[in-house]
């Protein structure tokens, strides 16, 4: 049940960051929207014992393609109009969703979990004690490398 | 863990990413867009691997990865460009790309 609730808050979180891209009226924003996506699927891959898997989404993801973004966007002018409409992503995403969503009839609930080379006991000995301190050296570094990038923004705009 | 909770997170992700490339009008929101489908894909496949342990996830999920980092290549040389030739970034306004 635990885990059902883990799901179901860090699955809430990467929806709402998802959506807060289109909501955003500064692109900088957005790709920092994304960049929370890309951090929540990784803690996925987590929840689905892919250690390694999560790193390696954290240092591409994160780590490469957000900071190639926002240096790309931020070193340039920005511009800012109304880009999304609101109504026609409401309507289109829930008949996406429920489009997709016939497929899951299909799918069975019961089906075994298995373990692959990059997966939980299946990491070599030496590596699996540090892949978890690994990702949270790796999370710490891109969160304060995002957070100077915010701030450095933040303090620029007041002067 | 339950199957069909991530596999219905996954199919939301692809649902938002697509719609976001069919309401957005902003260049880079539409390329964003794309990203969220990508990362919806990743995150279905790994979870069939980890379900079915057939395949070779390691290698599908590089590949989607450079695809992601190459679109990103192509997203940043774009922007850059029509930043600099003051070309909006609206979509609907292009018609052509010479200026």
């Amino acid at each position: 049940m635990d885990y059902v609730l883990l799901f179901a808050a860090v699955a809430t979180l990467e929806v709402i960051s998802a959506i807060l891209i289109f909501a955003f009226r500064n692109v900088l924003h957005s790709v920092l929207a994304l960049s929370m996506t890309f951090l929540f699927n990784s803690v996925l891959f987590l929840a689905l014992q892919q250690t390694m898997l999560a790193l390696i989404q954290l240092f591409i993801m994160v780590g490469g393609v957000s900071t190639y973004i926002f240096v790309g966007v931020a070193s340039s002018g920005l511009s800012k109009f109304k880009h999304t409409s609101f109504l026609a992503l409401a309507i289109m995403a829930p008949i996406l969703i429920v489009a997709y969503a016939t497929n899951l009839f299909y799918i069975g609930q019961g089906t075994a979990v298995q373990q692959n080379e990059l997966s939980g006991p299946m990491i070599k000995a030496s590596l699996s004690s540090d892949t978890g301190t690994l990702y949270i050296i790796a999370f710490v570094l891109f969160a304060t490398g995002v957070s100077s990038i915010v701030l450095l923004k933040g303090i620029g705009a007041k002067r | 863990m339950i199957l069909i909770y991530f596999v219905a997170l996954s199919f939301s992700l692809f649902a938002i990413g697509i719609a976001g490339v069919a309401a957005s009008r902003h260049f880079l929101i539409m390329m964003l867009s794309v990203e969220v489908a990508i990362i919806a894909s990743t995150l279905l496949a790994t979870v069939f691997f980890y379900f079915t342990g057939s395949g070779d996830i390691v290698t599908l999920l590089l590949s989607m990865w450079a695809v992601a980092s190459m679109e990103v290549v192509a997203l940043i040389a774009f922007y850059r460009y029509l930043s600099a030739n003051e070309v909006s970034l609206d979509v609907s306004k292009l018609s052509k790309l010479k200026n």
